[in-house]
């Protein structure tokens, strides 16, 4: 027994030896944003935004633009520009700009997933114009654009602004039979960063936008929500507002506490048909015009002239995905889901979907009128 | 070689652990990655699969246990003797030792694999082969107890490996499992076949038995475990197939691990490499439990101290594990694998029960005649 | 090999001379004669002078007997015996008795008065608490068992007497209930005091050394413990205790791995805090193995496994540190080593300022050299704080060093270093035993009735119980269908 324990601490004093390969973390440039151009030679330009751990430093990030054919190579070009081993362990955003979206965003999250170091709770976003100007920003109030980035994409998701598009999502959507991806579009205004819409993805591809207003939409109809805030604008007709009530051009309400719940049910398997009903339960903040809120029949009015208003918009957003044959309401998985055997692949879906007829039902209730009546 | 086997009174323990070591030997680092093997054939009715495998233990367990119950207190290796004879019965124990010694293998490879492509890619495969081998020898130097006290500890404290199936909720649409049993029949029992190598482990009882106490209570307890590891195997699959969409699962070697690395808490994130590291636990009992088999099989049936067959097992394993370097030839060992622990530990069991069933009405007439 | 006896020389000079030859000529050995052929033999320094004058000298002086058995009989000594060994009287003027010797007989008189010369009772030092009894055991052997017996005045308390070292012989006692104390640890108990061959043992720490299980591993397998409240808690639940004469610790054994971490305030207080204090307790020494070795792992392997939100403090802290995240722990981890074991070995008020002097002047002073990140002094501070929580000192010091190898095992592979010292720690701790019973219980072999009391504790009314894990004879502390009749 004694020999035996003895060869033990020979063995683990042999096991020290082979130490692994440390990646000791200050000796490390960790890249937290990622931005994608396509040059016009063909070539990918890379951005990286590097985070800066020296205390005394004023500038938090330094950002480094390479050229190569590959996104790894740029990695690899960038390796040879910085003083520290780059690694993208802590990587939080990805943004393509919209050239290089057009030609498809598969070789890239191939490297990320392929990746083990990668997480799989990175942001991915579509820039408007040059990502390599987006991650430029540099201002008093943005010492870090990489996290700046993050930090707003994050928030909005979380309150349910805009869709959530994290790269394990957009894979998910992207290998999935009946659904399509969206990415938020960020665009550089003003020095700052602004969440402009979001981008219609199919196989891949970037084939169409919608904006600010209609991205709401989009949530709204993929999955319940709990939160969220919305502006819509409404005509004052039925309202009996005309004229001099109204202080604006426009009537709008601003409604928040949003509580919704989508259906989609297909009720027609032959000739595609589906139903798509919202239920939505809000809070209302604020109307632009002096309405008595206190009276149940202006209460009444206003939710139907609000869901008329969002059954218009609903519609015509269907009618443009539909355009571009990309599906980010998940009406194919409905379809999957509810016949059986049938086969569904994304190309016949694809190929079904814009003919597919959509009826759109909304229910909206206002639930409270603040504090105040 | 005598049938029957009673080990002293301090290598016994309560028949309840047989709970935990069922659970622990069923779970293994397959748990890992099973989901794509069976998603490619039985697609989102995998999890029906799963559900069948776990009947089907519980079927196979049953005998193995029926069939050692006839003997009393014995295991595998004293009844291949009863029911072979002597020469043919030495080949059937050392045709058991070598599955043992390759699942042993199979477990230390995969392992070693999944460490190297997630955390250390650079480190070579002797150091952690070496590493787990020492574990090995220092547990099963001190006895069965000590073996069975790491396997039952394992089970208590990986308890908080379950919580992190709640993260992919999140992510999770379960809509996806719809429509119910869309697969073809053919689809879901090739899935079931190969949902087979994942859950083995089982066949140990065959060797374990004897150092049950309460022999009766083996059964129950048994079972049990078989019942809450299929159920883990259950949860696991649903929620993948929720939380993947089907080209994602295809695609993915470790889809556990893939939903384990979304998981944060306020001061960690990325769990998998906390859950890779803390997978050894998890393998290690597994480890020993084969190797503990394999040498008992030795002293059984061929007379070789344990300690001396410990070593010379230890190094050839050691040695031979250097050789796979490769995802395809790793790959080619499991493959090989499925047929030959379907066939040893879900087929053979069934026809020894039979074969024992047969040898002892038969020795019992004939002794009746005498 | 037979040992000859040697008898006691009837005459008094041959006797006087035989005993002068015994003790080497010793300047303190006094002969005395009593008058009418008597003869007092005794070593000056060892025997209590008042009891010399008063119930020896005084009663015997000027009277004159013809033989010994009367002379004994005079004599006002309880503890007195007859003896016809010249090495047994040899042994006892050493241990304080005096030899009365009268000329012509081939036996002797032993009176034992020893001069019990001791400390007074005092408050428990090391093992302070705030809630039960204050009081220590001294250097005394009698007092200590007198001060058990207060605690237990139970006739079935059993208290057996062994002289262990060949020269020291040194008295050792060991106490158990009799009808609570397992047959089996009590006389293997025994079978291991009785088979030690050694020169001589001092202090019970060594005596406790000597006897259990495996002296190979890190663990101390048996407490020693300077409270006697905290021994006979214990001893009613099973427990077998090991006094040794001129040492202030009490053995106590079998002794699981689990019951380091318990004091008699444990007992004392409600059982809500109890509960509370154990589990913090556990959570404070798996904290100060780990803690340091997780940090040098994350920093040096794993920096994905970092919150964004914990990453630039971290990294802030670490960015003007010249050495890697192993050797700066290191140097840590050795700086408050060095300042304990100076503070323990210097007197109480020195010790406080070593305490100021590491903490608030090395400690600052290194963070503003830029040696070490302030985060590190937090976690190598709170690691010294869990080290400090286990009650038992024996094992507070085991959990002090085994941070290190575990540091060096997360320098060279990170988490899986970790998980590799946590395995062969399980493994280690599996393999041991404490008195032959197995030193994981109650987890493993896993007694689930334990657990009420060993691991959380419960109320008093849930807990009739005695552990199993000790087999006490008589399972019940009281009947608790009784109890409730009662009521």
């Amino acid at each position: 027994m004694r020999q035996y324990k003895k060869w033990l601490l020979v063995f683990i004093i042999l096991l020290l030896t082979g130490c692994a390969k440390p990646k000791t973390l200050e000796k490390i440039g960790l890249v937290t944003t990622k931005g994608y151009d396509l040059e016009k030679d063909g070539k990918i330009k890379g951005s990286l935004v590097i985070l800066t751990v020296d205390p005394n430093a004023k500038q938090k990030t330094t950002i480094i633009t390479t050229k190569a054919l590959t996104a790894r190579g740029n990695r690899i070009h960038s390796d040879v520009m910085s003083s520290k081993k780059l690694l993208s362990g802590q990587l939080r955003v990805v943004l393509f700009s919209e050239a290089i979206a057009k030609h498809g965003i598969k070789p890239f999250t191939d490297t990320f997933v392929r990746d083990p170091s990668i997480s799989d709770l990175i942001y991915m976003g579509i820039v408007d114009g040059q990502t390599e100007d987006l991650l430029g920003i540099v201002n008093n109030q943005i010492p870090d654009v990489g996290q700046h980035i993050y930090k707003e994409i994050d928030h909005n998701v979380r309150w349910s602004l805009i869709p959530s598009s994290t790269l394990h999502e957009t894979l998910q959507g992207n290998y999935a039979v009946g659904k399509d991806p969206v990415l938020p579009i960020l665009k550089k205004t003003k020095n700052r960063v602004r969440i402009s819409g979001v981008a219609l993805l199919k196989d891949n591809k970037l084939v169409g936008k919608l904006n600010f207003y209609q991205s709401y939409y989009v949530r709204t109809l993929q999955s319940p929500l709990k939160s969220g805030a919305f502006e819509i604008p409404i005509s004052g007709e039925s309202l009996g507002l005309t004229g001099d009530h109204l202080p604006h051009k426009q009537l709008a309400v601003a409604l928040d506490t949003v509580l919704s719940n989508p259906k989609i049910e297909l009720i027609n398997k032959e000739n595609l048909e589906f139903n798509l009903n919202l239920k939505i339960n809000a809070r209302i903040q604020e109307i632009n015009a002096d309405i008595d809120l206190k009276s149940p029949k202006t209460i009444q009015l206003l939710e139907r002239e609000i869901a008329n208003q969002m059954k218009k918009d609903i519609r015509k957003i269907v009618a443009y995905c539909q355009s571009v044959q990309s599906d980010p309401f998940g009406l194919g998985e409905t379809y999957r889901s509810s016949v059986r055997h049938a086969n569904l692949n994304r190309k016949k879906w694809h190929k079904i979907y814009p003919k597919a007829k959509v009826n759109v039902n909304v229910k909206f209730t206002i639930a409270k009128t603040g504090i105040v009546e | 070689m005598k049938a029957n086997y009673q080990p002293k009174p301090p290598l016994l323990v309560n028949a309840f652990m047989a709970f935990y070591i069922m659970h622990d030997l069923q779970v293994g680092v397959g748990i890992n990655g099973f989901q794509r093997y069976i998603y490619m054939y039985a697609k989102h009715d995998s999890w029906v699969s799963v559900i069948l495998v776990g009947l089907l233990v519980h079927l196979i367990v049953f005998l193995i246990l029926k069939t050692l119950q006839l003997y009393g207190s014995t295991d595998i290796f004293g009844v291949h003797d009863d029911v072979f004879g002597k020469i043919i019965g030495k080949v059937f124990n050392a045709i058991f030792i070598v599955y043992c010694l390759y699942a042993t293998l199979i477990t230390l490879i995969n392992y070693i694999e999944i460490v190297q492509s997630w955390i250390f890619p650079e480190t070579p495969i002797w150091l952690f082969s070496l590493s787990l081998f020492l574990l090995m020898i220092y547990g099963i130097t001190g006895g069965i107890r000590v073996i069975i006290g790491i396997c039952f500890f394992n089970v208590i404290i990986s308890l908080w490996v379950l919580f992190l199936l709640l993260f992919p909720l999140k992510y999770a649409d379960f809509s996806q499992l719809l429509p119910v049993l869309d697969t073809n029949p053919l689809g879901i029992i090739k899935g079931t076949y190969r949902m087979t190598s994942t859950v083995l482990g089982f066949e140990l009882f065959f060797v374990l038995y004897p150092h049950f106490k309460e022999k009766s209570k083996v059964q129950l307890y048994s079972h049990l475990g078989i019942l809450i590891s299929t159920i883990v195997y259950v949860a696991i699959m649903v929620i993948s197939i929720a939380y993947f969409s089907p080209g994602q699962l295809v695609s993915n070697i470790w889809a556990t691990l893939t939903m384990f690395r979304i998981s944060k808490i306020p001061f960690i994130e990325r769990f998998e490499y906390v859950t890779i590291a803390y997978w050894m636990i998890i393998i290690l009992p597994n480890l020993m439990f084969y190797m503990w088999s394999a040498i008992r099989g030795m002293e059984r049936s061929f007379k070789v101290v344990e300690k001396k067959s410990l070593l010379i097992f230890s190094i050839l394993l050691f040695v031979v594990s250097l050789f796979f370097k490769t995802r395809l030839e790793i790959s080619r060992l499991n493959q090989l694998f499925v047929p030959i622990g379907f066939y040893l530990a879900f087929c053979y069991p069934i026809l020894l029960f039979f074969l024992a069933f047969i040898k002892r009405k038969w020795k019992s007439n004939k002794e009746q005649a005498l | 090999m037979e040992k000859i006896i040697r008898p006691i020389p009837p005459t008094t000079e041959e006797m006087t001379l035989a005993l002068k030859k015994g003790l080497q000529n010793s300047a303190d050995l006094m002969v005395k004669s009593a008058g009418s052929g008597m003869t007092l033999l005794y070593i000056d320094t060892l025997i209590e002078k008042l009891m010399l004058h008063q119930d020896i000298l005084g009663r015997i002086k000027d009277e004159s007997f013809s033989e010994i058995d009367a002379i004994m009989g005079e004599i006002t000594v309880s503890d007195i015996k007859k003896s016809k060994n010249l090495d047994e009287a040899i042994m006892a003027v050493l241990t304080g008795s005096v030899i009365v010797h009268l000329n012509g007989d081939s036996s002797v008189l032993l009176v034992n008065i020893p001069s019990d010369e001791k400390r007074a009772l005092s408050k428990s030092e090391n093992e302070s608490q705030v809630v039960g009894s204050q009081i220590a055991f001294n250097e005394s052997l009698s007092t200590n068992i007198q001060l058990i017996r207060r605690y237990l005045a139970d006739p079935n308390l059993c208290q057996e007497m062994f002289h262990i070292g060949t020269r020291t012989h040194t008295a050792v006692s060991m106490l158990y209930i009799k009808d609570i104390a397992s047959e089996e640890y009590v006389n293997n108990l025994r079978e291991r005091l009785t088979s030690i061959k050694i020169d001589g043992i001092i202090d019970s720490a060594v005596l406790s050394q000597l006897i259990e299980d495996s002296s190979l591993s890190l663990f101390p397998q048996m407490t020693v413990t300077e409270r006697p409240d905290l021994v006979s808690h214990w001893l009613l639940n099973g427990k077998i205790t090991v006094l040794v004469n001129g040492s202030t610790l009490a053995i106590c054994c079998p002794h699981s791995f689990i019951e380091f971490f318990h004091t008699m305030e444990d007992i004392n207080v409600r059982w809500h805090i109890a509960t509370f204090l154990r589990l913090l307790r556990m959570a404070g020494v798996f904290m100060s193995i780990f803690f340091t070795a997780v940090y040098v792992a994350v920093l040096t392997y794993h920096y994905e496994i970092v919150p964004q939100a914990l990453l630039i403090p971290l990294s802030e802290s670490r960015a003007r540190v010249p050495f890697p995240p192993l050797f700066e722990a290191f140097l840590l981890e050795f700086m408050i080593e060095f300042l304990r074991e100076a503070g323990s070995r210097m007197p109480t008020k020195v010790g406080q300022t070593i305490g100021i002097v590491g903490g608030i002047v090395i400690g600052t002073a290194a963070v503003d050299a830029g040696f070490t990140s302030n985060i590190l002094i937090i976690i190598v501070a709170l690691g010294a704080l869990g080290s400090f929580i286990t009650p038992s000192y024996t094992m507070g010091n085991v959990i002090r060093i085994l941070r290190f190898p575990l540091i060096l095992l997360a320098g060279c592979w990170g988490l899986y270093g970790i998980m590799f010292g946590f395995c062969l720690l399980l493994l280690h701790l599996l393999r041991q035993t404490t008195l032959g019973a197995p030193f994981m219980a109650p987890f493993y072999p896993p007694r689930f009735a334990d657990w009420k009391t060993n691991i959380i504790r419960l109320p008093f009314t849930y807990t009739s119980n005695r552990p199993i894990e000790l087999r006490p004879k008589d399972e019940h502390k009281y009947n608790p269908e009784k109890a409730k009749k009662q009521k």
